[in-house]
């Protein structure tokens, strides 16, 4: 959908960056998000494994590192897939049973993409401590 | 030695042999719908239970406790599904006549996986009975009662219960 399309329906959107990880795919508002290295900085980036709560460590088999815009740490996510335009009516919270079984809120929402048959998990990374 | 009864005793008699036979229609029921897990029967508030959903991709959300198996989308509502068999320390093997229930208690919601679903019955109050035959390992908290179905001890889920004690579980 073009910039113009989306003034038309008066709908609002975001760009987000999704990655795959495991067996499901995640999404980062790319408001979050400085930049992305162009060569993987593995030594001294977080991996986003550790930082989303998954107890087995995960493979990185396309690792690539971007950086926060708040306070510019190097998080380090695998196989990129690329930006992706979602519409908020598209985006629904977590449910409360989810809410509160969570230690924190750094997936807060399920987006679905047109055009993507997957959900996209979405990550706030400002709950990130 | 037999009795001699008149024409009127016996149709008395018969009469109030029907009348014991009869069911009372103002017994108060419960609706209860009847699930297995495993080799275990179990039974839900049928009130409580909104959905009963064939099996269907679960997402993995990482960070949760281990009995949340993920979240579904059940027509644009995201639903957490929980494994009922792994909540409440039992073995079991899903398969393709699992089933999602999704229960409401209070302001949650979520799904339960279980192995199967046999039936949704309305039962008098009265054939419930104290929990006796809790299995080794199941919080006794759990269950507020227990029937007869089809010559198995069913055990009835306080979902209230259930439900509450898996969101609050540390991970």
């Amino acid at each position: 959908m073009t910039v113009a399309e989306k003034k038309i329906d008066g709908d609002e959107s975001f760009e987000m960056l999704v990655f795959r990880l495991g067996q499901g795919c995640y999404g980062i508002p790319a408001n979050q998000i400085d930049s992305i290295e162009e060569k993987p900085v593995i030594e001294r980036a977080e991996p986003i494994d550790a930082i989303l709560g998954f107890r087995e460590r995960q493979e990185f088999k396309a690792p690539r590192v971007f950086i926060t815009k708040s306070d510019r740490r190097h998080i380090m996510i695998d196989r990129l897939i690329g930006l992706m335009s979602v519409h908020y009516r598209d985006v629904k919270t977590m449910p409360l049973s989810v809410k509160k079984s969570r230690a924190c809120d750094i997936i807060w929402a399920v987006a679905s993409v047109a055009q993507f048959d997957e959900p996209v998990l979405l990550i706030d990374l400002q709950q990130v401590n | 030695m037999s009795e001699n009864f008149s024409a009127q005793e016996i149709l008395d008699r018969a009469r109030m042999q029907r009348i014991e036979k009869t069911v009372d229609i103002d017994e108060a029921t419960v609706q209860l719908v009847v699930i297995n897990i495993g080799t275990d029967f179990f039974a839900m508030p049928g009130p409580s239970i909104r959905e009963i959903l064939p099996p269907m991709p679960v997402t993995f959300v990482p960070g949760l406790p281990d009995h949340f198996l993920g979240i579904v989308n059940v027509r644009g509502d995201l639903e957490s599904v929980i494994d009922l068999a792994k909540a409440l320390h039992l073995s079991h093997t899903p398969g393709p006549l699992s089933r999602i229930m999704i229960a409401k208690a209070g302001e949650l919601s979520s799904g339960f996986l279980v192995d199967y679903v046999h039936d949704i019955i309305d039962l008098p109050k009265s054939k419930i009975t104290s929990g006796q035959k809790i299995p080794a390992g199941l919080k006794s908290e759990y269950i507020t009662g227990e029937f007869e179905f089809k010559s198995k001890t069913v055990l009835v889920l306080d979902i209230h219960t259930v439900l509450n004690d898996m969101i609050r579980k540390p991970l």
